[in-house]
């Protein structure tokens, strides 16, 4: 069983982006809510890879990874950006500030 | 005389103009009673009297042409008809509005039409003056009654007798209480009403007995005689009918002979109700015989009940009492009602119903016998009246027990014919009473009078007439009609009682009837002695009304007035002035002229003497008196000229029931007629002797040696009291009870109710306002609450929402896989 | 009772809930694959399971940290296992690219902010919002799950390729049969360009001069 095979990545997988979920849902800390959003990109990464590996070949997963790394980037600059944003409005980057939208 | 067994079902002609007879008096009481005080008031005083005049003047004529009509038909075909439409209908019995003159009815609309009319001439004289300023009223009055009783003789069916009945029950009260501000002659209206009430439930009674009797319980007998029927379904069967010609259809019928057919079954219509009894071939009658409800021959109960009836309106006794009462109204009204036709409607329907009593000896037994005795009671009272018109009043009773007394034994004929006679001789003895009383300036109290043949001598004779005929005298009708009766009586064979033949009970009631006959005629000519004979002894004029009440009465005793028990009242004539005020009674008129046909004389003043009426009085009075004598040919029995008497050719198609008499020579017969002339001479004799001339004090006398079997016939045997204590005061007693229960009983239960629906309004508010409010609110806060905690989702932080999210994600997944 | 405790047990009804449905699964025993693999324990296995630790534990860092900047930290060391596991399995270019512009440009992105920020905020950045408690009930619930998914259901594995660069399959998948993607996703890199400034601007009030200018 310790051998590495697909159901190890995909545990992992599931690992990572449990964390990740974690760190969403629970940080206080707006950045920390952008680390979060990472890990669980990050989780379906590696499932992505890990199914181009053993499961349909090929590089469909691994293209796949590429955009899914250029969108992160690409949201993370975003998130970054409303993190400013919300600083900007509320003086704190506490996102429990930020719910005037509440009741 | 024979009668055919074979008769034959009636045969009718049709008369059109029938209906006019009574509806003259009708348009003339329309006319005065809607007119009237429009015409008195504007001085047009006469029309009033025109009208009601000529009314009864156009009915008698055209009762006249019906009259030669019938007399050209033959024997067995004398019968008019005159149907005006259909009133009802109901199964197989049909009403119709329709109009009969078969012998007997003619009689009794000739009498009606024309001793009315000649009463109506009277009261023009009589009533002219009248205080009570309601001549159109008294006009009217008189025309609506002519019109019920002309109802009741010409009606074809019982409906329309009823009807009649009632309406000259009505009438009568409209009549008596004519003068109705006083409150005595108001109850004696009352009285008269009530008492009829009485009988009338009888004539009921008896009439839906015989309704049910004919109908019948045919299957349970379980005999049908003669042709069987189509099952008493037929008989009971209601199926609807909506036209007479219809319910003509579905009755059932028997063949009697050449294609003419019988209805049978129930009817209401004298016509078919006499085809079906009298002609045996239909069963009917033996039918009838059989019967019984609760072990009394059916036959005896309906006679009995309906001669209950005839015992209201004829005033038999017990239910007698309303007649003397009834002379609180003025004199026309007593002559017309109380001596020619409205009393004579029980005799009347008695004849009518012949052959029904005809079939229980039990029935006629107690017609007769309780008209024997009423005709002695009454005879008795009449001994001691001082009132000449209760004298009268009871003298009629009497004479109408010896009617019933006629049509009880089964002598029909004997009987009518007696009812014709008393209306001529009885009219005249009223009128002229009544002529006396205005002469005398309203007095009626026949000590007061006297000597009054030298101030009216027509009125005299007329009445001397008159007494002489009731006396039954010959060659004046009272004779022959009585006679006829007491014969009749005493050879009777059909009577039994409680089903027991009593051959005994014919002479008894001739021998009651002779001892009441010797009363008569003391009694009558004590009145007249009283009245005519002597000195004058009405001193100033009283005009009191009143006089019943014998402890009452003003007694002004000038002249050896013996009777010394009325010193409670003032002596003298200045005093009479305040008797009246306290009496309240009827005040004098005599100041008021009395001129409008001008032959008063003398009258400015109190204390004028007696003076004769005028013309329209006299010559009414005198009409009367010759007819009074004449009518004695209608009816010369057959002993004297060996054929049938007139009337009782006349009336045999009418009364054809056959009784059984014993056949006694004719010599018996003769007989019997002396000891009846006898029996009147006696009575002659003895007030001949106390009372010519008012001299003898022998009355007086006889008097004070009897006062106390005086008092009592004095005072009519107390039976007025008597009944204020049985009937009177019970039925008093129990509306107060009514009256109690309604208002405590049934009153609290209606409130309770209320309160009751008041309560459970209360307990719907409540409901209203915690349970439904309640709910509406609850739902609200409901709402607000779940909308207070849910909003608490609302955080607005990203992060609870996607924990959220997250969750329900999750789950799916979860049940995905479960699913699967 | 607060309102937390009653939060609490409803965590705790519903993680129970997710546990024994899937132990019961488990027990079952459908969950497994039978042929769940078998080999011997080389090194490459025990390379696989240094980039695993590593990736995990930094995750786990990032996540339950308190201090930011530790988390941070941890998010490298994913990232970084992350890239190596791309290594392990064969997708060269992929692992450079993650650390080239993952690590490189993200997670430096990241740090900047984290240092410009830290000083606004208070140095004891706060950690957790719902508790630990709530954390372990997520982590417990999702796991479970995603792991039974994982486990259970029969994937269509076959024997991997022989290793080879993947630079030039990329390119020309690129350019070929990922053409329309690669071009939106160019346009999307320019939105974000665009977006980012934007947002990030202050709003100019007609009477305010931008602070930016001087």
């Amino acid at each position: 069983m310790l051998h590495v095979g697909l159901h190890h990545f995909l545990v992992l997988g599931a690992l990572l982006f449990s964390l990740g979920v974690l760190t969403v849902a629970t940080r206080r800390n707006a950045v920390g809510v952008l680390m979060g959003v990472e890990l669980i990109l990050n989780g379906a990464n590696v499932n992505f890879v890990a199914f181009n590996h053993w499961v349909t070949g090929g590089i469909s997963g691994q293209v796949f990874a590429l955009f899914v790394i250029v969108l992160a980037a690409a949201e993370a600059a975003v998130g970054l950006a409303i993190v400013l944003a919300l600083f900007q409005t509320f003086r704190s980057i506490d996102v429990r500030t930020a719910d005037t939208m509440r009741e | 005389m024979e009668h055919a067994h074979a008769l034959g079902p009636i045969l009718t002609a049709r008369a059109g103009y029938l209906w006019l007879i009574p509806l003259f008096p009708l348009v003339g009481a329309f006319i005065n009673f809607v007119f009237g005080w429009r015409f008195e008031r504007s001085g047009r005083k006469r029309l009033v009297h025109v009208v009601g005049v000529g009314a009864m003047a156009l009915a008698f004529a055209v009762a006249v042409c019906a009259f030669l009509q019938l007399r050209a038909l033959p024997d067995e075909h004398r019968f008019l008809q005159d149907t005006l439409w259909n009133m009802f209908t109901a199964g197989r019995v049909t009403v119709d509005l329709g109009f009969a003159l078969d012998p007997l009815s003619m009689m009794m609309v000739l009498i009606i039409t024309f001793i009315g009319m000649l009463i109506h001439v009277f009261s023009i004289g009589y009533m002219w003056d009248d205080e009570a300023k309601a001549y159109w009223r008294f006009f009217g009055w008189l025309n609506l009654f002519v019109f019920s009783m002309l109802l009741l003789v010409m009606g074809d069916n019982f409906v329309l007798m009823f009807f009649g009945w009632e309406g000259v029950g009505l009438c009568s009260y409209g009549l008596i209480s004519f003068y109705y501000t006083d409150r005595e002659k108001a109850a004696a209206g009352m009285k008269a009403f009530v008492v009829n009430r009485f009988g009338d439930f009888g004539f009921l009674a008896g009439l839906l007995l015989l309704f049910w009797g004919l109908g019948g319980a045919w299957a349970a007998s379980g005999k049908a005689h003669g042709p069987t029927y189509e099952p008493e379904a037929a008989l009971h069967a209601t199926a609807g009918a909506s036209t007479a010609a219809e319910s003509q259809a579905l009755a059932p019928t028997v063949e009697v002979g050449e294609g003419q057919v019988v209805k049978v079954g129930p009817t209401l219509n004298f016509r078919e109700l006499r085809d079906q009894v009298v002609i045996e071939k239909t069963g009917i009658a033996e039918h009838l015989k059989d019967q019984k409800v609760w072990g009394f021959a059916l036959l005896a109960l309906i006679g009995i009940c309906l001669f209950v009836g005839a015992m209201g309106k004829s005033a038999q006794l017990p239910l007698y009492v309303w007649l003397p009462d009834a002379m609180a109204g003025p004199t026309p009204v007593s002559a017309l009602i109380h001596a020619a036709t409205m009393v004579t409607a029980g005799v009347y329907m008695v004849a009518r119903l012949n052959f029904i009593f005809a079939l229980s000896p039990a029935a006629m037994a107690w017609v007769a016998f309780v008209g024997a005795l009423t005709a002695i009671f009454a005879a008795s009272i009449g001994f001691f009246q001082y009132d000449i018109k209760k004298v009268l009043a009871y003298s009629t009773v009497s004479q109408l027990g010896f009617m019933f007394i006629g049509v009880g034994v089964g002598a029909y004929w004997a009987g009518a014919y007696h009812l014709l006679t008393h209306a001529f001789f009885k009219a005249t003895l009223f009128l002229g009473s009544g002529s006396v009383i205005l002469g005398c300036h309203h007095e009626q109290d026949m000590r007061k009078m006297g000597g009054l043949k030298k101030y009216m001598p027509i009125t005299r004779w007329t009445y001397l007439i008159a007494c002489w005929a009731i006396a039954g005298f010959p060659w004046a009708s009272g004779f022959y009609s009585k006679d006829e009766i007491l014969w009749k009586a005493f050879t009777s064979e059909h009577l039994a009682l409680f089903g027991v033949p009593t051959p005994w009970l014919g002479p008894a009631i001739y021998l009651v009837g002779i001892i009441a006959a010797t009363g008569t005629s003391f009694y009558m000519f004590r009145s007249y002695f009283m009245t005519f004979t002597g000195e004058y002894r009405g001193g100033a004029g009283h005009a009191h009304e009143h006089g019943e009440d014998p402890h009452a009465s003003v007694a002004a005793a000038h002249h050896a007035d013996p009777h010394g028990h009325h010193d409670a009242h003032p002596q003298p004539d200045p005093a009479h002035g305040h008797v009246h005020a306290a009496h309240g009674a009827f005040p004098h008129v005599g100041a008021a002229a009395h001129d409008a046909h001008g032959a008063h004389g003398g009258h400015g003043a109190h204390g004028g003497l007696p003076h004769e009426s005028p013309w329209t009085i006299t010559l009414v009075l005198s009409v009367l008196a010759a007819g009074a004598v004449l009518v004695s040919l209608l009816g010369i029995p057959a002993a004297w000229t060996g054929h049938e008497p007139l009337l009782e050719e006349w009336l045999k198609p009418a009364l054809t029931a056959e009784v059984a008499f014993a056949e006694k020579p004719h010599s018996w017969e003769f007989l019997f007629q002396a000891i009846g002339v006898g029996a009147g001479a006696v009575g002659f004799l003895f007030a001949w002797l106390l009372y010519k001339d008012g001299k003898s004090t022998v009355p007086a006398a006889l008097k004070e040696r009897f006062l106390g079997i005086w008092t009592v016939v004095y005072n009519k045997y107390y039976v007025d009291e008597l009944y204020d204590l049985v009937v009177i005061r019970p039925s008093l007693a129990w509306s107060r009870a009514l009256s109690w229960f309604d208002g405590h009983i049934l009153d609290w239960l209606v409130n309770a109710v209320g309160a009751v629906t008041r309560g459970f309004a209360r307990i719907d508010g409540l409901i209203d306002t915690y349970v439904v409010d309640g709910a509406v609110n609850a739902v609200a806060v409901l709402t607000a609450e779940g909308g207070k905690s849910l909003r608490r989702l609302q955080t607005g932080r990203v992060q609870t929402y996607l924990y959220g999210a997250l969750a329900g994600g999750l789950a799916v997944i979860l049940l995905n896989f479960l699913i699967h | 009772m607060s309102r937390k405790l009653y939060t609490w047990i409803a965590l705790a009804a519903l993680v129970t809930l997710f546990v024994g449905v899937l132990g019961v699964q488990v027990g079952r025993g459908g969950a497994l694959p039978a042929d769940f693999e078998v080999g011997p324990f080389t090194l490459r296995d025990g390379l696989f399971y240094f980039f695993a630790a590593l990736t995990v534990v930094g995750a786990g860092m990032t996540a339950l940290s308190r201090n930011i900047l530790y988390s941070a930290l941890g998010l490298l060391g994913a990232l970084t296992g992350a890239g190596g596991l791309y290594a392990w399995l064969d997708a060269d270019f992929l692992a450079v690219t993650q650390l080239l512009v993952y690590i490189g440009g993200v997670l430096v992105l990241i740090l900047f902010a984290v240092m410009l920020t830290n000083r606004i905020t208070e140095v004891k950045v706060s950690n957790v919002s719902l508790g630990v408690a709530g954390g372990v009930a997520l982590l417990v619930s999702t796991v479970p799950v995603l792991c039974f998914v994982a486990l259970a259901t029969p994937w269509a594995i076959r024997e991997p390729e022989a290793l080879g660069p993947t630079t030039r399959a990329i390119g020309n998948a690129f350019l070929s049969q990922w053409l329309l993607p690669f071009e939106l996703a160019s346009l999307v890199l320019l939105a974000t360009l665009i977006g980012a400034v934007v947002i990030a601007r202050k709003e100019l009030k007609a009477d305010e001069p931008d602070p930016s200018l001087g």
